[in-house]
């Protein structure tokens, strides 16, 4: 088990920062491909951070990443606004692939998230919002 | 026309400039859009998302083929399906031929 400190102002260059670290670590356990989409679920995750808990004003994004041989766990941790539950994000994405009018252009990442990870969580308490996504990792002797 | 993402990363960082400058290109009339991506190493929602504005700003008009696609950054088309809404050639020449046979 490895425990992996990421901290940063939330910013579109802290998140390629992050992308990179976690695209990295993640490489150590699992596939290149499982680490690539496990990059772009946090970058999305992060990226909803940059934009949407903080307006007007400036704040952190931290992670703290849990890198293990049989899943990896990261936590983002921001103390910005939360969230909303009914959020403007679907975790589907239904759209006729022959209907131009039809295709999203944005809020895509939620579905990513939730199609690329195991499991996702998230709890806000005394200020401090905490999105956890969890990946199961295949592959070795561990099926 | 060859449009070539020199960035290595198609992100939020600069989904909106390349937004801008793909409408810039298409309402000055260039309609039929070949898009190499195969200097692009990640591609997230917000960077396939300017793909999708340009290829709606296109509509009827042309066509927005897209090319050189890395594995990594194919799953991105593969898991949302946007496979499906784009020609996807593995090099510009490919998606050059294609034009010319029609």
């Amino acid at each position: 088990m490895a425990l992996l400190h990421l901290s940063g102002e939330a910013t579109f260059d802290t998140v390629r920062l992050v992308g990179m670290a976690i695209r990295a670590v993640c490489a150590s356990v699992a596939s290149g491909t499982e680490a690539a989409q496990i990059e772009l679920a946090v970058v999305e995750a992060s990226n909803n951070i940059v934009e949407h808990a903080y307006r007007a004003v400036q704040g952190d994004i931290t992670l703290d990443v849990d890198i293990g041989e049989k899943k990896i766990v990261i936590a983002l941790h921001d103390t910005g606004e939360t969230m909303p539950t009914a959020s403007q994000q679907s975790a589907n994405l239904d759209f006729d692939p022959m209907n131009l009018d039809d295709l999203p252009e944005g809020g895509m990442g939620l579905f990513l998230m939730t199609s690329i990870m195991d499991e996702r969580s998230y709890v806000s308490a005394n200020g401090r919002n905490t999105l956890t996504l969890t990946k199961f990792l295949h592959g070795g002797d561990n099926d | 026309m060859v449009v070539t993402v020199t960035e290595k990363r198609l992100d939020a960082k600069i989904a909106v400039s390349f937004k801008d400058e793909m409408a810039t290109l298409i309402n000055a009339g260039e309609t039929t859009v070949v898009l190499d991506l195969s200097n692009v190493g990640f591609v997230d929602s917000s960077g396939l998302g300017a793909i999708v504005t340009s290829l709606k700003l296109i509509g009827r008009k042309g066509d927005l083929l897209v090319a050189g696609v890395k594995d990594d950054v194919m799953t991105m088309f593969t898991l949302t399906r946007m496979d499906r809404v784009f020609q996807m050639f593995s090099t510009t020449e490919d998606a050059l031929n294609s034009l010319i046979a029609k």
